[in-house]
């Protein structure tokens, strides 16, 4: 459970310290960057930061302005680089700082959880005082978000009972009001923002064709199957805050059929916004191959998990980063 | 800031603490603009060697930095000797 905890704070948090550093144009992400990630979280870490005024977007002008100073001081007028948007895809070779390192990696030593509040603790007790001339310039301090930390309700995690083995789902905090969220998630000609193996997608009488990136961000070409490359894309229901959306391969008819259905609600300073992905099994596969399936499902089923989680986790990574830009 | 001023600046020692994170943004300043350039030089055509040399370290040190992080749509120079 730990590791598997773990594993999940530091991929998720990592990706999006590491977005919120490109808009520096920094080489590195540090523990500015890791502060901007944690005001970013759904759970308990992210509200108490919210709590005391420390929005995503409130800490991100004030690392800014803190480099703008502390250069000033030096009589260096400049800014970093970066022109503030999120440079999408990343880079290759984006390292984090050793002290970055060592604030992950201590959240989850021995006896300490090594979930979201953990790595904010870390955060809060790094030595070099920048996390606190932070905190200071956004009108709070350690003590505040320590006693938020203590008195949130640590909520029980959502034991949710996913529809299907097939089927995972997760809940993210995006700082955008649900309507901005819902005309993302609701737009057909938008799915490839935040549905990374879709290159575009037309409309096709009441449905939509979607064709599959077949080269990466790079150039690099990508192992699309042929048959994999057309989807047929349906959008099963909508309203003001919910969508579903089922991905079909009319090249691959016994293949599994995709879906997504997100829903949407309004939280404090932006949404919490759920995702339910995972596949709806289809014909599956003929002779000899058919008649182990119910064996190789079994043997399958802990990397369909991982498969499941790394599909969601990339899902809820594209909308927030579409809506934070 | 005229130099004069500057020169003050940077010698404030009042408050090491203040003054170290400061020097501490001013790396990450250079660092960033480092990356920049050396890209800039890639995309130019210099080669490693010519790029080490205009930041005077070691080929090998700037190839090993950045090999990995500039931008992968700039057409690497082989090593030429």
């Amino acid at each position: 459970m730990k590791i598997s905890q773990m594993l999940a704070t530091s991929m998720t948090l990592s990706l999006t310290a590491t977005e919120e550093a490109t808009r520096f144009g920094v080489s590195e992400v540090d523990l500015e960057h890791l502060l901007l990630a944690l005001a970013l979280d759904e759970g308990s870490a992210g509200r108490a930061l919210r709590d005391s005024g420390v929005t995503s977007e409130a800490a991100r002008e004030a690392v800014a302005a803190q480099h703008r100073e502390q250069l000033a001081s030096l009589g260096v007028d400049a800014d970093l680089p970066g022109d503030g948007r999120i440079q999408w895809p990343i880079r290759r070779g984006y390292d984090f700082t050793p002290r970055a390192t060592d604030v992950l990696s201590n959240a989850g030593a021995k006896k300490k959880a090594g979930d979201p509040p953990a790595v904010l603790r870390e955060l809060l007790a790094e030595p070099s005082g920048t996390v606190s001339a932070l905190l200071q310039r956004l009108g709070t301090d350690e003590r505040e978000i320590r006693t938020r930390l203590d008195t949130v309700q640590q909520e029980a995690p959502v034991r949710r009972t996913p529809t299907s083995p097939l089927m995972r789902t997760t809940t993210v905090f995006v700082p955008a009001p649900p309507e901005e969220i819902m005309a993302l998630v609701r737009d057909p000609a938008r799915l490839p923002e935040w549905e990374p193996g879709l290159e575009r997608v037309d409309a096709d009488g009441d449905t939509w064709r979607g064709t599959a990136k077949t080269s990466d961000d790079d150039g690099k070409p990508l192992r699309v199957a042929a048959r994999h490359v057309r989807t047929r894309i349906v959008r099963d229901a909508h309203g003001d805050a919910h969508v579903a959306w089922r991905l079909a391969y009319p090249d691959d008819p016994r293949a599994n059929t995709r879906r997504i259905a997100v829903s949407v609600r309004e939280a404090d300073g932006g949404s919490d916004v759920t995702v339910e992905a995972g596949w709806i099994r289809g014909a599956g596969p003929r002779g000899l191959r058919r008649a182990v399936a119910p064996i190789t499902r079994l043997m399958m089923r802990p990397i369909v998990r991982w498969a499941l989680w790394i599909q969601l986790t990339t899902l809820t990574a594209g909308i927030s980063r579409a809506l934070r830009g | 800031m005229n130099a004069t001023e500057t020169a003050r600046a940077a010698a404030d020692t009042a408050d090491p603490r203040a003054g170290l994170r400061a020097v501490a943004s001013l790396r990450t300043l250079a660092d960033a603009l480092e990356l920049r350039q050396v890209e800039a030089a890639l995309r130019a055509g210099m080669t490693w060697q010519q790029i080490a040399d205009a930041l005077g370290v070691t080929r090998q040190a700037v190839h090993k930095k950045y090999a990995k992080r500039v931008d992968p749509t700039i057409a690497q120079p082989r090593k030429k000797t």
